[in-house]
């Protein structure tokens, strides 16, 4: 019996070849962890390649599962074990600087005994210098044992994987044989007996043969949640939302979203239209929601580029419309599958002339769910466009989260179809707030000739340089009408101290997790996390009045001060830092990273810790 | 040979039988010489048994047929078959069964069911399931029918809530936002919407139509169809007549709301008038009557003839278990006379569907059955019971012909005779071959008529007398018998049910003289262009252009160019399709009218001469006016 | 209903008068093309009886663009280029509205040419009025994708060295075309039954309106408006039928089969005389909007059903401890 080691949490990658089934196993690790109850945060590894070479450094392929005792926010450091079916996947993870030193490796030793000498030699360098390296590696012949199975390596070496891992972190055998059974569920029986008969394997092998074993303490859940990564949770907002039509064109990494929606929007009446361009999904969508159908259209930064001008018209014709833009490293086609936050201020300001529009950030994978409908119900409410932000790493990331309550209410009603009273006009622009009743094609005595010209309450082209103000006017006052039904944002930690983070976007569970690990420490630091970037929501102004110092940690580019260019006079700051101090002449100081992995709650605590180091000095003298 | 021919004649008329040469038939051995092919049904492949499917019914043998299609194996084959045999005896012996049950052996067929041969309870059953499926197929039209209209009244009931304070309530609005945080003041949208947007409600007079409508279409009482009176049914209808005016109306209502057509000044009008004859017949279900012809009573009778004229869609199934009816009042045979009165009774009625069958000929007749049961009008159907050598006979021999009227079909095809054996004679004509007293082989064409059916009825034997073999011809009316050894005989009938047959025959001629003689057919008409029909709003163009001393434009060809009414709008006007005239002449001068030809681009206008002789430059305009005269 | 019940209905269906359906004064040049069009479709929504709030005019930019602000329907005056993608919305979303669109060579040749290929290719039911004066008007005369070679223009001042592009041709090249005609502005009978056709048609049908711009290009279309012998009328008992006083005008006319795709395409490439008339008709060709609607009733309950699906395929629930 050896002894068993308590966690608080542990990081753990499961990475082959692509189509050796690392992910299955990864995703599977973490559903069984989510049923006893452990928090999870599981985020797909994905080559930049659709099939990489074998045994390639660059083809990594796998899922990296984030297993805590507590609610995981997000993904966290660095690894702390890894299985992995060949050496040269495992080298680039270890390039990419993803292992913790010392970290536990789990590695497939075949090649050891490979037919092909080069392969043979490079797996022997591999183990030397990663043992020379400090890490903890252990050569596993999991090939072998599955063959001892009678079972094919091949097809199964995955689930012998999931049996060990399920014997290190001392998680229930039963929910890896249901799991099996759900994952294989469609197919025959046959299949789910050799699977369970490989996790079984797996399991035993790892009790008998391991001289580790860990548990992660869990709270086994009360209430029934979904996991579904980012992209999945936003189609199933769209379903939920009412909405009937999406409109999209395909982009990296918005598509899954798409592709998802595609394949269940029909069963509740919907259709997701595939537009021969990013500008057409605009106006399908513009043109759908004109006709009293709000609509979406899902895209990324370049996509959301090309839609700028269709976008600018429905802000002019005041026609609600939902865009999602999944955020991705740019700009031009920059990094399609990696997560930046670079598109704030494109969302905000882009399409030419004075063009107000919603801005919303999901900031958790259940956010990407309940933005969806919120966005409508304001698009709607509003006569506005509404903007979603999402990126690349709530796309890809999975995190349980209670399972939604289905509300009616969600539900756009039918569009207005009675008869416009006499003497009503399109845009009867209301003084204090700018809104204005819509009238929808099908309602008599509405009829008018809706357009993207400057044009009066009659909706006629403008021609007289009063009325393109008036519009302009009108439009502007709309968004302060919703500010005005925005709650100050809550803040997370006390209300005053040394330092306040704020953050926009999915970095919120790292900032929170870094703001909590040095609260822990004594710091008097809290964090704010913003859902609505425009209009800004109130009370920020006052909250960071309570605070010596503001910072945001943001996923796009500032300048470094320590560049030999760099001063106050042409500093570029983060997109969120510049708007806080243009609106509330506040030295608020930004810090950034744009790798394109999500940031990690280490960074941003040596960050701050830094940062409260100067304010420490700023009191002092 | 006298004598022979006089005891003949006396059975013939009084029915004494004079001397032992006149036996009594025993219809237990003796059957009509044209039966004696049929003594084992069950060696015969024909439509019974029936299998009662979930969706039809189909013959047995349909069914082994077509899992046959695919069968190369012979002893497959040859098994099937047999087994088929085997369910048809047990039939035949009274037994019931599902199918499957029975057949366990390859192929499989395509459909299980009960079981179902030809006998006096098959009409009942075939008919409950027929207008079971018609039921419920136009119960489920209406159900879709009447969903969408709920979708769409509640849709607008629904948009009003929304742009409702009540819809704008803080609560209702965080409903809606979907926000399970801090993130919403609700109270302060909810302040800021009413104040913005004062809410805008639909008349409350609409309102309220739409919520009645909308009430009386989600109440939909499920009933009960199938009567075993016409009373019953009749009262039925009359307590649901009320409530399915008010489903008629709220539908209708539905339809225009739905649409936004509702027009309060005209609608109203039509709805308060609305009543039973507004009615979409549509909307009327079937009520399936059945009755046994035995019971049918003088009262009964009534309120048949009733429903048949209440324009319900009653759909009334009269058994027949005995056609071969005794007249109390004559004290004779009176054989078919009710199943007569009763067609008779229906085909009065000009609008009811009449449909006449015997038990064996139902299936054949399916399709026609289906169309009664469809019918937007009441049908009576009535069928002859029984097992299905008898009610065949009885179609073969006239006593009870198959015949049905369709008054939906189109004028000459309304009546038919379809499926009576040789509809063109009088009786079906069948060859006939036996050996003669001296071992001859004799064939001859032999009728079957009501004679042979009433012959195989023990009740009617004392009416039949058979000739010693070998003995002289029939000098009366006679028909073959064959005996267990089928031996052939004679036998003479008397003259009361030769009377029958004649006046079976009369009732037979006035059912082929329904039958309209086939119209010439037609050539096809070429499918109309789907082209546009000829402008409807353009004037014919002027054949012979006026004078040239008048000026005038070509109007249908002007193209609407703004150019001459810009240069004299009272001059040049434009008409309902806003193409311009010239509406007056005087009203410029001839200067504007050459400069209009001259903008003219399609160069439709035409100056004429000038009115007014003393304007100034006119020698130089008439010159520009020349191209345009 | 019963005839008792519609006739007492029938009380209620209106006429409408051309005045019904103009708004506003075109601000077009007296002379213009556009002009006649507007005549022609608004004599269609007359005779058709379209409910004023049952139709809609999508347009682009341009002076044809201006077209949905002269209907006392509704209208929308989008982008440069996009009139078709919004149309396309309009109709997905609404099957129970008439859709127009009005765009002019500029605008769906040139910056719109990616929407009007696959618009052919999807054939929603959309009739589209492509009015071709072969050159830029609101821009101030630059040549346009079907100016002919030669044709002088502030961008290109001694001739556009490029053949034009043939708007006929190329919609007749794209999978899936249903409905493509060719109309002239200053033959109005015929303009109308041709628009007519168009609207009649349940698909995409493309009708290309020659057009007269008295501003820009005076002298273009003057040869073929003085000469009927140089416009060539095509006639068929499936598609046009000329009245006797257009034939007697236009004596240039030949039968034209539209079922044929083969013969419209020769057709199409013919320049002068000008072909006018239904080129190719096959309404057999799918509509996209009823390929992808669903006709299922979208109540909360039928959402809630699809939802709660999707959900139970990701819930974990919580295990039941034994």
């Amino acid at each position: 019996m050896k002894n068993v080691e308590t966690l608080r949490e542990h990081i753990v990658e499961v990475i082959s070849d692509s189509g050796e089934g690392a992910q299955r196993c990864g995703q599977s690790l973490g559903s069984i962890a989510a049923r006893m109850g452990n928090g999870i945060w599981t985020v797909e590894i994905i080559p930049a390649e659709i099939r990489p070479p074998a045994r390639s450094v660059a083809g990594a392929s796998g899922n990296r599962i984030r297993i805590g005792a507590g609610p995981v926010t997000n993904g966290g450091d660095r690894t702390d074990l890894v299985v992995a079916f060949n050496e040269q996947v495992l080298l680039g993870r270890v390039r990419a600087g993803e292992l913790k030193p010392g970290c536990t490796i789990l590695l497939e030793s075949m090649w050891r005994e490979h037919k092909d000498l080069n392969i043979k030699l490079a797996y022997s360098e591999a183990v030397e210098k990663l043992k020379g390296a400090g890490y903890r590696v252990y050569e596993i012949p999991m090939d072998a044992e599955c063959r001892k199975l009678g079972l094919s390596p091949e097809r199964g070496k995955n689930m012998f994987a999931l049996g060990m891992l399920c014997s290190i972190y001392s998680l229930e055998p039963r929910l890896g044989r249901e799991q099996i059974a759900l994952t294989f569920g469609k197919k025959d029986k046959k299949v789910i007996e050799s699977n369970v008969k490989l996790l079984e394997g797996g399991y035993a092998w790892a009790e008998a043969n391991l001289d580790f074993k860990y548990r992660i303490p869990a709270q086994a859940p009360t209430e029934p949640n979904i996991v579904v990564n980012g992209n999945t949770a936003l189609a199933l907002g769209v379903l939920a939302s009412g909405m009937e039509i999406c409109a999209m064109y395909p982009i990296t990494p918005a598509t899954s979203a798409s592709h998802y929606l595609s394949d269940v929007f029909e069963k509740v009446g919907g259709v997701v239209h595939q537009a021969e361009d990013e500008i057409a999904a605009c106006t399908f969508a513009i043109g759908a929601s004109y006709a009293g159908k709000c609509a979406v259209t899902i895209t990324s930064g370049p996509g959301y580029s090309l839609k700028q001008e269709a976008i600018g018209l429905a802000v002019m014709a005041e026609i609600p419309l939902v865009v999602v833009n999944v955020q991705r490293g740019g700009p031009s086609t920059g990094q399609p599958t990696k997560a930046e936050q670079g598109d704030l201020l494109t969302a905000m300001f882009g399409s030419h002339g004075d063009a107000p529009k919603v801005v919303m950030a999901a900031g958790t994978i259940e956010d990407c769910f309940y933005s969806v409908i919120t966005a409508r119900k304001i698009a709607e409410t509003f006569n506005m466009v509404v903007v979603v932000l999402t990126d690349a790493n709530l796309a890809t990331s999975q995190q349980p989260f209670p399972r939604p309550k289905f509300d009616p209410a969600w539900i756009a009603p039918p569009a207005d179809q009675s008869a416009v009273p006499e003497g009503m006009q399109p845009y009867d622009w209301e003084a204090a707030t700018g809104l204005a009743r819509r009238f929808i094609p099908g309602q008599p005595s509405g009829m008018h000739a809706l357009t993207g010209l400057a044009h009066d309450r009659a909706s006629h082209v403008a021609y007289d340089p009063q009325i393109n103000e008036e519009g302009i006017h009108f439009r502007s006052l709309k968004l302060a009408a919703l500010q005005r039904t925005l709650k100050a944002p809550a803040i997370h930690g006390d209300a005053q101290g040394d330092l306040l983070v704020i953050g926009w976007g999915s970095t919120r569970g790292a900032i929170e997790e870094a703001v909590d690990g040095l609260r822990a420490e004594g710091a008097a630091v809290s964090s704010m996390h913003l859902k609505f970037l425009q209009p800004l929501p109130p009370g920020i102004g006052e909250a960071m009045k309570r605070f010596k110092k503001v910072i945001t940690i943001e996923a796009n580019w500032c300048d470094r001060p320590g560049d030999e260019l760099i001063d106050e006079s042409n500093r570029r700051y983060s997109a969120l830092a510049m708007l806080l101090r243009a609106r509330y002449l506040v030295d608020v100081d930004c810090w950034s990273e744009v790798k394109g992995q999500p940031i990690k709650p280490s960074s941003i605590r040596e960050v701050l810790r830094s940062k409260l180091a100067t304010t420490e000095e700023a009191v002092h003298d | 040979m006298h004598a022979e021919l006089n005891a003949q004649l006396a059975f013939h008329l009084t029915g004494a039988r004079s001397a032992a040469a006149l036996e009594p038939i025993d219809t237990g051995t003796l059957r009509p010489a044209l039966f004696g092919a049929y003594r084992d049904l069950t060696a015969l492949r024909y439509d019974f048994p029936l299998v009662f499917t979930e969706k039809s019914i189909v013959p047995l043998s349909h069914l082994v047929d077509e899992a046959l299609k695919q069968v190369t194996d012979e002893r497959v084959r040859v098994q099937a078959l047999r087994r088929e045999r085997e369910i048809r005896a047990r039939l035949a012996g009274g037994l019931g069964g599902q199918l499957s049950a029975l057949w366990d052996i390859e192929p499989q067929l395509a459909a299980d069911g009960e079981l179902a041969d030809c006998d006096a309870a098959l009409p009942g059953r075939f008919l409950l399931q027929l207008w079971k499926s018609v039921h419920e197929a136009k119960a489920r039209a209406f159900r879709e029918d009447a969903e969408r209209l709920i979708a769409r009244l509640s849709g607008i009931l629904a948009a009003d809530y929304a742009h409702s304070d009540e819809g704008r309530t803080p609560e209702a609005l965080a409903k809606s936002l979907a926000v399970r945080d801090d993130t919403f003041d609700t109270a302060a949208l909810s302040r800021l919407l009413a104040r913005a947007l004062p809410e805008r409600r639909l008349a409350p007079a609409r309102r309220n139509r739409i919520r009645a409508a909308l009430a009386v279409l989600k109440s939909q009482p499920g009933h009960d169809f199938v009567f075993e009176s016409c009373a019953a049914a009749l009262r039925a209808f009359l307590e649901r007549r009320p409530a399915l005016v008010d489903l008629a109306k709220a539908m209708a209502i539905a339809r225009l709301e739905a649409t936004g057509d509702y027009v309060e000044a005209v609608h109203d009008r039509v709805f308060s008038e609305f009543g039973e004859t507004s009615v979409d017949a549509e909307l009327v279900p079937a009520y399936l009557v059945r009755l046994n012809a035995r019971d049918l009573q003088a009262a009964e009778n009534t309120c048949l003839g009733e429903l048949l004229a209440s324009g319900l869609p009653a759909k009334i199934l009269v058994e027949h278990h005995d056609i071969l009816d005794w007249s109390a009042v004559a004290n004779a045979p009176a054989f078919g006379a009710q199943a007569r009165a009763l067609a008779g009774l229906a085909l009065g009625a000009n609008e009811v569907f009449v449909l006449q069958s015997a038990a064996s000929n139902l299936h054949r007749l399916r399709e026609k059955v289906r169309k009664a049961l469809e019918y937007s009008g009441a049908a009576l159907i009535s069928v002859f019971c029984g097992d299905y050598l008898s009610t065949a006979a009885a179609m073969e021999s006239r006593a009870f012909p198959a015949f049905s009227y369709d008054p939906a079909a189109a004028q000459g095809e309304r009546f038919s005779l379809e499926n009576n054996p040789q509809p063109e004679r009088d009786w079906p004509l069948h060859a006939l071959s036996y050996e003669d007293a001296e071992h001859q082989r004799i064939s001859e064409e032999t009728a079957f008529t009501l004679l042979d059916f009433v012959a195989c009825d023990a009740r009617y034997a004392e009416y039949f007398a058979r000739l010693p073999r070998g003995r002289a011809d029939a000098e009366v009316p006679s028909i073959p018998m064959v005996d267990a050894d089928n031996r052939l005989h004679r036998v003479i009938v008397g003259e009361a049910i030769a009377r029958e047959a004649r006046r079976c025959l009369d009732a037979w001629r006035a059912l082929q003289a329904r039958v309209a003689p086939k119209p010439v057919v037609e050539q096809e008409p070429v499918s109309p262009p789907a082209a546009p029909a000829p402008v409807p709003a353009a004037p014919e163009p002027e054949k012979a252009a006026p004078a040239s001393d008048a000026a005038y434009i070509e109007t249908p060809r002007c193209t609407t160019c703004e150019e001459c009414v810009k240069i004299n709008s009272r001059m040049f006007v434009y008409d309902a399709n806003k193409q311009a005239y010239i509406a007056d002449p005087k009203a410029g001068s001839y200067r504007e009218l050459v400069e209009a030809a001259e903008a003219c681009q399609v160069s439709i206008i035409h100056p004429g001469k000038a009115l007014d002789p003393t304007e100034p430059g006119l020698a130089e305009l008439v010159e520009r006016a020349k191209p345009f005269l | 209903m019963t005839d008792h019940a519609e006739c007492l209905l029938r009380l209620h269906d209106e006429r409408f008068e051309l005045e019904d359906y103009q708004s506003g004064v075109p601000r077009w040049c007296s002379g213009c093309g556009d002009n006649a069009i507007l005549a022609a479709v608004q004599k269609l929504c007359r005779d058709e009886r379209l409910h004023p709030e049952k139709t809609v005019f999508v347009s682009g930019i341009g002076c044809s663009s201006r077209f949905p602000h002269y209907m006392k329907t509704y209208g929308f005056h989008g982008i440069h280029g996009r009139a078709l993608p919004i149309a396309e919305g309009v109709r997905m979303a609404r099957p129970d509205l008439h859709v127009f669109v009005n765009t002019g060579d500029g605008d769906c040749c040139s910056i719109g040419a990616a929407h009007w290929v696959h618009a052919v290719r999807y054939n929603m039911n959309l009739t589209m009025l492509l009015h071709d004066n072969e050159i830029y008007g609101l821009t101030k005369k630059q040549a346009s994708p079907t100016s002919p070679r030669g044709t002088r223009s502030n961008t290109t001042p001694r001739g556009t060295q490029l053949e034009a592009l043939n708007p006929l041709t190329v919609t007749l090249g794209i999978q899936n075309v249903s409905f493509v005609a060719q109309a002239v502005d200053w033959i109005p009978e015929v303009l109308y039954q041709i628009v007519r056709a168009a609207f009649h048609h349940k698909g995409f049908s493309f009708v290309r309106i020659l057009q007269r711009c008295p501003e820009w290009l005076p002298e273009h279309f003057e040869p073929y408006v003085k000469d009927p012998k140089r416009t060539l009328l095509l006639h068929h008992r499936d598609a046009l039928q000329l009245s006797e006083a257009v034939a007697r005008t236009y004596s240039n006319n030949r039968e034209h089969d539209p079922s044929k795709l083969a013969a419209a395409r020769e057709m199409a490439t013919q320049l002068d005389p000008i072909p006018v008339g239904i080129l190719y008709r096959n309404p057999a060709v799918p509509c996209y909007e009823d390929l992808r609607r669903s006709d299922k009733l979208r109540t909360a309950d039928f959402i809630r059903a699809g939802l709660e699906a999707e959900f139970d395929k990701f819930t974990i629930w919580p295990c039941t401890q034994n």
